[in-house]
């Protein structure tokens, strides 16, 4: 039923790393809330490595 | 109930009574933070929860689990099939096949899972009573 421990840790580290959200704001996200944000965040990361890479050809 | 967040998940493990994150007390300490109104109880504690017949909490958990990871179609599907359990008193709208079998009818009744659960069920008849 719950939601695996060492994900959940995974996921606000995530958060925190990219977004620099106090810990209390990213533990109040719900569950589905937080896994769009982290989402937006891979998505987000992941235009700007595009950028680089097009960049630098 | 509301939607959980991770805070309602790692509070818990660090209550002293839980061993671990595999203690079946987690699951009771959880529902307890998130379940907001039961009955019309005006205060949800643990103990309450742990109070709870054995279908009951599972269907907390099943609806716990359906409203913050599932999809719309498995909240139908658990909201249709508890519906259709012969609960409470409550008579059982579903089209039953035993007519159409009597002489089964009374041997195949410990048989029967579906048939199983809601006769288990009927037992729990005094909770809305409480609940009220």
């Amino acid at each position: 039923m719950r939601y695996p421990t060492d994900a959940l840790w995974q996921e606000i580290a995530y958060l925190a790393y990219h977004l620099h959200w106090p810990l209390d704001d990213l533990l109040d996200l719900e569950h589905m809330d937080r896994v769009r944000m982290v989402r937006s965040v891979v998505s987000l990361n992941d235009r700007a490595w595009q950028s680089v890479r097009d960049y630098a050809q | 109930m509301r939607l959980a967040t991770a805070r309602d998940e790692l509070e818990p493990l660090r209550d002293p009574l839980v061993t671990g994150p595999d203690d079946p007390r987690l699951t009771i300490l959880v529902l307890t933070r998130v379940i907001e109104k039961l009955g019309d109880l005006e205060l949800i504690t643990s103990h309450e929860i742990e109070g709870l017949f054995a279908v009951d909490l599972a269907f907390l958990q099943d609806f716990y689990g359906v409203i913050n990871f599932g999809d719309q179609e498995e909240f139908d599907a658990l909201v249709s099939a508890q519906r259709s359990t012969r609960l409470l008193g409550v008579e059982d709208e579903r089209p039953t096949s035993a007519p159409s079998d009597p002489a089964t009818a009374d041997e195949g009744e410990a048989e029967e899972g579906d048939d199983a659960r809601p006769s288990l069920r009927r037992a729990v008849e005094e909770l809305p009573r409480r609940a009220q």
